[in-house]
């Protein structure tokens, strides 16, 4: 039952992930191309940023109710990072609805969408560098030694950084292959963010490179483990078949393969990061650990958590299957 | 060394947090009403005006909505960042209400998406149906919170031992015993709040320009919802209040500040605990009330807070201000619904006069502060516990130091949304204006 529990709380974050950081990359977009991406943002984005929190919501949840050491261990040691994409989350979802729905003068929509797009950036960063904390295992609990030693170093380090600016990355490569699309295919070829799009799909894959240097040269035991195991291997290899499929569909404006092969990928890359991960759920110094096995909450909660969730599927999936048709029909 | 400090500072954190995510449920909770009567009675009048006003509702219903998903998600984080030793205990025993209502929020989305893009696309009656799910889905939500607060009040469904909670059932937790009354009383106030906030600033538009119908619509829409629930909510308060005096005896007698146990024990009205000389200054007594209130006897004893030791006494004064201000703002807005249902009944075009569209704009923020006090009485009430008679507050709270330093900043991030929130909503209320064919 965990095991099922861990693989749902995966498939939120990867969901999170793909709308979410669409989202977000739509945010740093704009900051890179410039007002010219606006229209395009504001469209590709209303029809879903207000469901794409809840991804991270639902992972939120169902790790405090299903595994709450490793819970309440991140919330305690990483606090700051996590209060810092708090803020970023916060700052941005309250500016893109203000930008959307506020009929203000354009003095202040230029603050909206400057703040809009600084914590565009602001937030994906954070939330790499915990994640980076989480794996990293440079977290303790010896509370005598400071501040600093316990709430401040353990996501300081050349890993954390890369971590933030490769989610950084990837979040800007989703949201371009999914703004190549606004036109339609074909047209695609006039759009900038075609351009864009190759270039943050280099950065990303640049990047992931980066991170996995930086893991290894510091000795990150998630990084040997990665290594060793074939299913994570496996994962990065179908990732890296997909680079040229990707390439390909840039070039042909196939934005459906776009897609699709862009989902694949960065699934791929979740899966084989999780892979790795596992057993293990936090991380600490000296390789201690705290396993999805230890932290795992008793039967009957997580009996009933599952349950609930099957429910919950059973409303949702259709739900949002019929809102994408309205949406899309006549669109 | 500084617990005294962070301990302050994280409750004014969570205070401040949930202070401000509370407006947005409540809106989230019942404006969608407002909106579906709109658009049922257009579809019965045929009315054009009545589409405009549940346009207008819609849009108000999504700004809220996206910003209280937004406050929920710090919530949903800051419950770890700040209580971990809370959460580690609890998440197991309460996680069932908080993932029902993950799939409450969904489907309030998913309703909401098809309420504001379906307006052409979709018959009428779909159309409607999908109104009607958002409101469900948004009371759902608060219900089902609700759930985490009672247990808080009121646990079950765990047992502790030597190696923490064990037994536990999740089940029981959600269905404790504070969780009924609770649920009914803030579904009320969610009603009330709205409603009469809503009838307030259409109210106020309406002295303005007398002419746009859309406020004279709108105000009597929001001010029924508003009006009946304010009706019944002093016979849910006063569930409520024996539902405490059984299972919370000393918040009843720190609302009440009520030092001294006695049989036919009398209310107090107003007036200022004076805690060293245990009795209460400036205030009315009512003979016998508070027996009668608590227990439905006049003879019943009450127990005071002199048979508590004080280590586990609530701040008395803030818990009996808090209190009597709802109570204040509750016989208040019952008396605007009395007046109101008069009016109607024998006048009705006085309900469109000056002085009673100034009443009602006199009223709007009532609902709000009395939702307000009342999370205060419940949750300074329960103090020094997180989980009354279980865990102390103080046991739950992070090792992080300098919790100063993220309270100023999220009081500041608050002021600020606030405020910008008002200026939003301002516009937003001169745009709606000004696209109305009787503006002039
Ligand atoms: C419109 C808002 C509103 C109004 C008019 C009232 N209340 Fe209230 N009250 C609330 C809004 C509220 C609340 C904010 O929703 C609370 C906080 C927790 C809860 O369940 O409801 C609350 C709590 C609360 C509690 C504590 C419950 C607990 O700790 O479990 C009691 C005893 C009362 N109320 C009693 C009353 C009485 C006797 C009222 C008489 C008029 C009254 N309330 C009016
Ligand atoms: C009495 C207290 C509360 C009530 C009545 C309440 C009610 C609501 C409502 C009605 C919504 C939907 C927002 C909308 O439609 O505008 C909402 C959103 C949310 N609330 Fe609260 N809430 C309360 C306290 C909390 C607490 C303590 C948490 C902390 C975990 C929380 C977490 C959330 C989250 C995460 C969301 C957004 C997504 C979701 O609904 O799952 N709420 N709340
Ligand atoms: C939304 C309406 C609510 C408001 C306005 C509110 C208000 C407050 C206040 C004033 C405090 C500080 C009490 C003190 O320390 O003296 C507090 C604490 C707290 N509340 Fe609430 N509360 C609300 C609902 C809830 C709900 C639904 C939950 C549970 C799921 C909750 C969980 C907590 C926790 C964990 C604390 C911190 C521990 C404590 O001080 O006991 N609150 N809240």
């Amino acid at each position: 039952m965990a095991e099922t529990l861990i693989a749902v709380i995966g498939a939120s974050l990867l969901l999170y992930l793909l709308f979410g950081g669409a989202d977000f990359g739509a945010g740093i977009l704009e900051l890179v191309v410039g007002p010219r991406a606006q229209p395009y943002v504001d469209r590709a984005l209303s029809p879903v940023w207000e469901t794409n929190h809840v991804w991270l919501i639902l992972a939120v949840v169902l790790t405090f109710v299903g595994f709450p050491s490793a819970y309440v261990a991140v919330s305690t040691y990483l606090h700051v990072p996590l209060s810092l994409a708090l803020l970023g989350i916060v700052a941005r979802g309250v500016a893109f609805t203000f930008r959307h729905y506020d009929p203000a003068p354009p003095s202040t929509r230029r603050w909206y969408t400057w703040v809009f797009k600084a914590s565009s950036v602001l937030t994906p960063f954070f939330l790499g560098v915990v994640f980076a904390g989480i794996a990293e295992g440079q977290m303790h609990d010896r509370l005598e030694e400071g501040f600093f030693s316990v709430f401040v170093s353990p996501w300081v380090s050349p890993l954390a950084g890369a971590v933030g600016l490769f989610t950084c990355a990837l979040c800007v490569f989703l949201a371009a292959s999914l703004l190549a699309a606004e036109r339609g295919p074909g047209a695609g070829g006039q759009l900038p963010y075609l351009r864009v799009a190759r270039g943050a799909h280099l950065a990303a894959i640049s990047l992931g490179g980066l991170v996995f240097a930086v893991a290894w040269q510091s000795h990150v035991a998630f990084a040997h483990r990665f290594v060793g195991s074939p299913v994570a291997l496996g994962c990065m290899g179908i990732a890296t078949a997909l680079i040229p499929v990707v390439a390909w569909s840039f070039g042909r404006g196939a934005v459906l393969w776009l897609r699709l092969a862009v989902a694949a990928q960065v699934a791929t890359i979740v899966a084989g990061f999780g892979v790795a991960q596992l057993p293990v759920l936090v991380a600490f110094q000296g390789g201690e650990s705290i396993t999805y096995v230890d932290a795992a909450a008793p039967a009957t909660t997580l009996r009933l958590l599952l349950m609930a969730l099957g429910g919950g599927a059973v409303l949702i999936g259709p739900g949002i299957v019929y809102l994408m048709r309205v949406y899309k029909s006549q669109g | 060394m500084n617990l005294v400090e962070d301990l302050f500072a994280a409750r004014t954190m969570m205070a401040s947090t949930l202070a401000f995510h509370i407006i947005f449920a409540c809106v989230g909770m019942s404006l969608p009403w407002f909106m579906v009567v709109a658009r049922w009675r257009e579809m019965v009048t045929g009315d054009p005006l009545y589409a405009r006003l549940s346009e207008a509702w819609s849009k108000g219903v999504a700004i809220f909505f996206a910003v209280g998903a937004v406050s929920g998600t710090v919530l949903s984080f800051q419950l770890g960042l700040l209580w971990p030793g809370f959460m580690l205990h609890a998440g197991p025993v309460i996680g069932m209400p908080f993932s029902f209502e993950g799939t409450a929020f969904f489907v309030e989305a998913i309703a909401l998406g098809l309420f504001l893009y379906g307006r052409e696309r979709l018959r009428p009656r779909v159309h409607l149906a999908c109104g009607v799910m958002v409101g469900v889905a948004g009371m759902a939500s608060g219900i089902l919170v609700i759930a985490a607060n009672g247990w808080m009040n009121s646990p079950s469904g765990f047992t502790v031992g030597p190696e923490g909670f064990t037994d536990i059932d999740p089940v029981a937790a959600m269905l404790n015993d504070a969780w009924g009354v609770e649920a009914l009383h803030m579904v009320l106030a969610a009603l009330a709040s709205t409603g009469f906030a809503a009838a307030g600033v259409h109210a106020m538009r309406l002295r303005r320009r007398p002419q746009l119908r859309l406020h004279a619509v709108g105000m009597r829409i929001a001010l029924m919802f508003g009006v009946v629930a304010a009706l019944l909510q002093p016979l849910s308060g006063d569930l409520s209040a024996k539902s405490v005096a059984e299972r919370q005896p000393l918040k009843l007698a720190a609302m009440e500040s009520h030092f001294v146990t006695e049989p036919g024990a009398g209310l107090w009205v107003g007036g200022i605990p004076d805690m060293k000389e245990r009795t209460v200054n400036y205030g009315v007594q009512i003979p016998y009330a508070l027996s009668f209130l608590a227990y439905a006897d006049p003879r019943a004893e009450v127990r005071g807070l002199e048979d508590f030791p004080e280590e586990d006494w609530p701040p008395v004064l803030v818990c009996h201000l808090a209190f009597q201000l709802m109570v204040m703002m509750g016989m208040g807005m019952a008396g605007v619904g009395v007046l109101f249902l008069g009016l109607r009944w024998k006048k009705p075009s006085w309900v469109e006069h000056p002085r009673f569209l100034a009443v009602v704009a006199a009223a709007t923020p009532m609902g709000f502060i009395a939702v307000e006090a009342g999370w205060v009485v419940t949750e300074v009430g329960r103090q020094p516990w997180i989980i009354y008679g279980v865990m102390r507050t103080e046991e739950a709270l992070t090792p992080m130091p300098g919790l100063w330093i993220p309270l100023a900043i999220s009081l500041a991030v608050y002021v600020t949304l606030s405020a910008l929130a008002l200026a939003v909503f301002r516009r937003q209320v001169r745009a709606v204006e000004e696209g109305e064919p009787d503006y002039g």
